[in-house]
């Protein structure tokens, strides 16, 4: 998968291209809206990262412009604005996602995954990883062909796993994922916790492995060798 | 009371005391005058009286009305008129009345005679009233006026100032134009209006810049915190080889950035409420938004295993902003939750007039009063930002909702009133 990061803080699009290099994209940076326009001109890509405060534009009208000339691009807004109209205009304009400032690296992934899915692969909704098979349109989650009894955030939860496979989670970015904003206390840590126990006592009734590594003082990781 | 009444009265107590002087000096002058006017009368009848002696040379006594000539012996010495008061019955109204009096002893043609002549006076009652009542009419119609032409000239002399008023009354900080006075020709108003003026422009380019310093502030601070964050996250899968400790520092590194981005976050919400930026209000079903965030938190409260009683009442709708009441129950649910210990309790109440939070606790460290300042803590949970209750309270004053704090037996209750009238 391609991907152009349209970002004018050089740094915080290096970290991204870093972290997304490493799941085996192709990550390009553009630096303004003419730079962008120039990339999406000259090349092709699958999606875009888009920050809509830019030096020389807005990133509205950045979207605008992708949505009329290359509608088949996935585009994901990253703003430091988090303000609902920006994210009611941003989604309206045909984005397909929109993710506040500051996020977890974690968490773009997810979302690019999610939302490159949605677009990209009709009719197989479904994400395997060895043993454990889920179907994201009728979140249904199966281990060995034994359907698990799942609540709502357990789904939420092994499905940001299994998209961040072999990455550090850190159980603060499990909680934002699983809770959103008004998550923040120290409790959240015990409930990622109980989640995880949760879902390992269910997978392990299935006979499924366990892939959800501990890392000590920091959160969890999926893996699949031990 | 209006100025202009008060100046004017003022202005009626000093002209009373110099119409109370001016009373007696004219009863003075009036009394002295006639007394002078009686006595050149009286003069001038002696006059006559002397001409009349000397053409009939009368040897008995003559007593008419006003009058009483008796002849004297020859050895009586002349006298010079003397003037004097006393009481006569008069004739035609037959009773007795005070009168002027002329004694005086003249030889005419060698002859002594003793002349006595009366004359009525003006009585000093009289006078009195007399001055009394055209003082008192004078004062009245002074006073008439006075208050006429004030209320006049205020109207015209005042104007400017009540226009300068009605700006000041209509002044909002967060109006972006610059009100315009209106000229005046009175010096002090125009001090007063440059003064106004200047003043509201201060107020609103301070307000104006720290408006613009916390928006700015609280974006801008989000990308660098992005970065930090990002590069944390980078270093901790970086290698394999990072002992607990180290993922322990970066984990917490990682933490402190997250609590720094939401500060930034709610101070920027706080702005925004401000700002007016959430002025779209809508009929916004209460019954559905608490039952909904209730059921988005069932999870928390089971989780720190909390007592949820619960009562909502039907079809409760509200008219307001649907983002900030939904974030106002939100930050009271969470607010319930985090000040909670486990297995504690937590009671949620909505009926037609208002919505109660309730929680048990320990008691808090302020006072109630504090609980809705920004950054005042009730505890020391350290995950809190102190801002939560602030919004709260925003958002309270945004749709003119009473938000109440009580703290009794062991139970903090926040109570929200909209049906307060």
């Amino acid at each position: 998968m391609k991907l152009l990061v349209v970002e004018d803080h050089q740094q915080l699009s290096a970290n991204i291209k870093s972290y997304l290099n490493q799941e085996g994209y192709v990550c390009e940076v553009a630096a303004n809206y003419q730079e962008a326009v120039e990339k999406l001109y000259a090349y092709q890509y699958d999606m875009v990262a888009l920050d809509l405060m830019l030096p020389d534009g807005n990133g509205m009208d950045l979207l605008r412009a992708i949505k009329e000339n290359w509608p088949a691009i996935c585009v994901l807004i990253i703003s430091a604005k988090n303000a609902l109209d920006d994210k009611i205009q941003g989604l309206n304009l045909g984005a397909d996602d929109y993710l506040a400032k500051p996020f977890h690296l974690a968490e773009l992934n997810a979302r690019i995954k999610a939302v490159f899915r949605r677009k990209n692969q009709q009719g197989d909704d479904k994400l395997v990883f060895e043993e454990i098979v889920m179907n994201t349109s009728t979140f249904e989650v199966t281990v060995n062909d034994q359907l698990l009894d799942l609540t709502r955030k357990e789904f939420e939860m092994i499905q940001y796993l299994l998209l961040n496979q072999n990455r550090v989670l850190t159980k603060q970015s499990i909680a934002e994922h699983l809770w959103g904003d008004y998550m923040d206390t120290a409790d959240s840590f015990d409930f990622v916790y109980q989640h995880i126990k949760n879902l390992r006592k269910k997978v392990a009734q299935a006979k499924g492995n366990d892939y959800i590594q501990t890392v000590y003082g920091v959160g969890y990781k999926f893996k699949k060798s031990l | 009371m209006k100025l202009i009444i008060k100046i004017t009265f003022l202005f009626m107590l000093i002209s009373s005391v110099v119409f109370l002087i001016g009373a007696m000096f004219t009863y003075n002058a009036m009394s002295r005058e006639i007394t002078l006017e009686e006595q050149y009368f009286l003069e001038e009848r002696l006059q006559s009286v002397i001409g009349y002696l000397d053409r009939k040379m009368p040897d008995q006594v003559i007593a008419r009305d006003k009058m009483i000539i008796t002849p004297m012996d020859s050895t009586v010495e002349e006298t010079s008129p003397v003037f004097s008061d006393t009481l006569v019955t008069h004739v035609t109204l037959q009773r007795i009345e005070p009168h002027s009096k002329l004694d005086v002893i003249k030889k005419v043609n060698g002859r002594p005679y003793k002349i006595m002549l009366f004359d009525l006076v003006v009585e000093e009652d009289d006078i009195k009233d007399a001055v009394q009542e055209s003082m008192i009419k004078t004062y009245l119609l002074l006073l008439v006026l006075t208050l006429l032409l004030s209320i006049i000239a205020s109207y015209f002399v005042f104007h400017p100032f009540q226009r300068t008023l009605s700006i000041i009354k209509k002044f909002s900080i967060k109006d972006e134009k610059l009100a315009e006075f209106p000229a005046s020709s009175t010096s002090e108003f125009k001090k007063l209006n440059a003064f106004i003026s200047e003043m509201m422009a201060k107020a609103k380019r301070d307000y104006h810049a720290l408006k613009e310093f916390s928006e700015n502030a609280s974006h801008e601070i989000q990308t660098p915190l992005s970065i930090a964050q990002g590069k944390l996250e980078l270093l901790m899968e970086s290698s394999t080889d990072f002992t607990e400790e180290q993922m322990e520092l970066i984990s917490s590194a990682i933490y402190a950035l997250k609590r720094l981005s939401k500060l930034g976050n709610s101070l920027s919400l706080l702005t925004k409420i401000e700002n007016k930026e959430f002025s779209d209000f809508s009929p916004v079903d209460m019954t559905k938004l608490v039952s909904r965030l209730l059921f988005d938190f069932k999870e928390l409260i089971e989780l720190k295993e909390l007592k949820l009683s619960s009562e909502v009442a039907p079809d409760v709708s509200l008219f307001g902003n649907q983002v900030l009441l939904e974030l106002l129950v939100t930050n009271l649910l969470n607010n319930a939750v985090r000040h909670n210990h486990v297995g504690g309790e937590i009671s949620v109440n909505l009926d037609k007039q208002q919505l109660t939070v309730c929680n048990s606790g320990t008691p808090l460290k302020g006072t109630s009063e504090d609980m809705f300042r920004r950054f005042k803590k009730g505890t020391d949970n350290p995950d809190s930002s102190g801002l939560g209750l602030s919004i709260v309270k925003r958002i309270c004053e945004e749709h003119d909702f009473l938000v109440n704090y009580t703290f009794n037996a062991e139970q903090h209750c926040f109570t929200v009133r909209w049906g307060s009238k």
